[in-house]
């Protein structure tokens, strides 16, 4: 059947157009006109009357104005439950609760394993200092995380991948107020103390090795070597000291000077920078920061370590300096993206060049300039 | 103007109840003359509703501009999804109108209006959690039931046609994801089988 005013088809039965609502008669054609054969005016069928426009229903109004009630209730639990992330609030009120009823609160973990040094590609998956900067600055904004536990197995690593990393928790526990404590694996040397250093507390194991407080400067003399290859190194300079450091040649007294002079006055950060987070005087730390490492127990009577435990401990310890109560969730560093792209790049990569993994273990032994590392490691 | 704005509120307000009372009847009324502003309306509401949940449960800041973005997205998925149903109805023989299909879609949308208070419930009683997804769920099966009856209305077909138009867009986005994903998945295996 064929709608006759909108011109919309339509079931046979239909009365009505469901499409403009026209009343329609029983049979096809135009309504009122067709008139069955053989019936008189008395058998003509009323037409059907549209049903009369209604007042707006009660309840309709009713779950306007509840719905209106409940975006103001939401809005104002958000702006009073979200204000000042981070932020200390005195008193309870129901803001805090909210957020703690919501949102359990937890202790962000990240993991700091292997030499230490900034990445070498500088792709966001790649491992190094940049990577673990980033996953500590991330950790430190999300609203749930209350604290820090830095997970610490590492011989230490460049100077400046250390002080980045530095940097990065020294503004954790001063601009986003939040504590962080380090819990160390096997071993938290040189560098990788550093960093344990520059937390609220340390934990470590009886039998973690630690300590290593001190600079190298890695060199080597390949001169007899390139003798018997038959090389010799022939360098055009601008200035003497331009090649400090060669390996194909000796050094001078005069450059030894001036690196050890560069030595010392990084040796002084480096003691400083543990003096500062311990607590313990630099005249008091320069006897055992002679570049010996400790065990965890041995570090723990020299003050450099806070408590010996596990990670369980940490975390509990990070949850109280945080105010969490009970165990606090913990929350890790891992991103699913960046892990699927690390592995398709080392998987795809040592297939095309398996002496690209050779060559970058090599290039990490073997390297040249400031470290802070524990090279008995 | 008083007058006339109480009639207009009235009008959707109308339009709003009849959609859940009396489905045949709202059809008929957004097929006489599409109300875009009541389209955009309930979009602009399930937008709304719909970030507001989704921060509370979350415990994110409001932000003016996500909770306009929210809403446009929102508007923005309607057209679009009005759109395409519209031409797929049209090209299995319905006849009907782009704009009554929008506003109805609108008024389906308005189902996401009662996430919110699951939210707000959630957001000081946490073990209401999963409550509050359950709800979501059951609230995106109803969207789509209401788009399906909106289609059945608009266009006279039968349920299961409805069901069929509203699922189509949706299961060819994932035939779409399952074939990139095959082809990604050869060219990577092609790749690692270059050594060879």
């Amino acid at each position: 059947m064929i709608c006759s005013s909108c011109r919309m088809q339509l079931p046979d039965e239909a009365t009505s157009c469901p499409h403009c609502g026209a009343p329609q008669s029983a049979i096809s054609g135009t309504p009122g006109r067709d008139i069955p054969v053989g019936a008189g005016p008395a058998d003509t069928p009323p037409p059907p009357q549209e049903p009369p426009r209604r007042t707006p229903r009660v309840w309709i109004r009713a779950l306007a104005v509840l719905y209106g009630a409940t975006v103001f209730l939401a809005v104002a639990v958000l702006l009073r439950g979200t204000d000042g992330a981070g932020s200390q609030r005195s008193g309870g009120g129901l803001s805090k609760r909210l957020i703690l009823s919501a949102r359990r609160e937890a202790v962000g973990w990240i993991s700091i394993h292997g030499p230490i040094y900034h990445s070498a590609s500088g792709n966001v998956w790649d491992r190094g200092a940049e990577r673990w900067g980033r996953k500590i600055r991330e950790l430190a904004e999300k609203q749930e995380i209350k604290a820090l536990v830095l997970d610490i197995d590492s011989p230490g690593g460049s100077v400046g991948a250390v002080q980045e990393l530095y940097g990065a928790i020294q503004r954790v526990r001063q601009e986003k107020k939040k504590p962080v404590v380090a819990v160390v694996g096997d071993m938290a040397a040189s560098g990788g103390y550093y960093l344990a250093s520059a937390c609220d507390k340390v934990v470590a194991h009886p039998g973690s090795l630690l300590g290593s407080i001190g600079v190298i400067f890695n060199s080597m003399n390949v001169q007899q070597l390139f003798a018997k290859l038959g090389i010799r190194a022939d360098p055009i300079k601008s200035g003497k000291l331009k090649d400090i450091g060669s390996p194909t040649r000796p050094m001078t007294p005069e450059e030894r000077l001036l690196l050890q002079q560069i030595i010392d006055d990084t040796y002084g950060q480096f003691l400083r920078a543990v003096s500062q987070g311990r607590g313990i005087p630099e005249e008091a730390l320069r006897p055992i920061a002679d570049g010996r490492i400790f065990n965890g127990r041995q570090a723990f009577d020299y003050k450099l370590v806070d408590q010996l435990g596990d990670s369980q401990d940490a975390v509990r310890l990070a949850g109280k300096l945080a105010g969490i109560v009970g165990t606090p969730r913990v929350v890790r560093d891992s991103d699913s993206l960046e892990t699927v792209l690390g592995l398709l790049e080392s998987s795809i990569g040592q297939r095309l060049r398996p002496e690209t993994a050779i060559l970058r273990e090599l290039r990490d032994a073997t390297r040249v300039g400031l470290e802070y590392r524990w090279l008995g490691f | 103007m008083d007058g006339s704005m109480t009639s207009v509120r009235e009008g959707i307000l109308d339009l709003v109840a009849d959609f859940i009372e009396n489905p045949a009847r709202a059809a008929a009324t957004a097929g006489r003359g599409p109300r875009w502003c009541v389209g955009l309306a309930c979009f602009g509401v399930a937008g709304l509703s719909l970030y507001l949940s989704q921060s509370l449960v979350r415990l994110s800041p409001l932000n003016p501009a996500s909770l306009l973005l929210a809403c446009v997205w929102q508007a923005a998925a309607g057209v679009f999804m009005a759109s395409l149903l519209h031409l797929l109805a049209e090209w299995s023989g319905g006849r009907g109108r782009v704009g009554s299909v929008f506003v109805l879609f609108g008024m389906s949308q308005l189902v996401w209006a009662l996430a919110l208070p699951m939210a707000v419930l959630a957001a000081f009683w946490r073990a209401a959690l999963p409550a509050y997804w359950i709800c979501v769920t059951v609230l995106a099966f109803s969207a789509l039931y209401l788009r399906a009856r909106s289609l059945r209305d608009h266009y006279g077909f039968a349920m299961g046609k409805a069901w069929l138009l509203v699922l189509f867009p949706y299961l060819a986005g994932l035939l779409l994801l399952m074939a990139a994903l095959a082809l990604l998945a050869i060219g990577l295996v092609s790749a690692v089988r270059l050594s060879f």
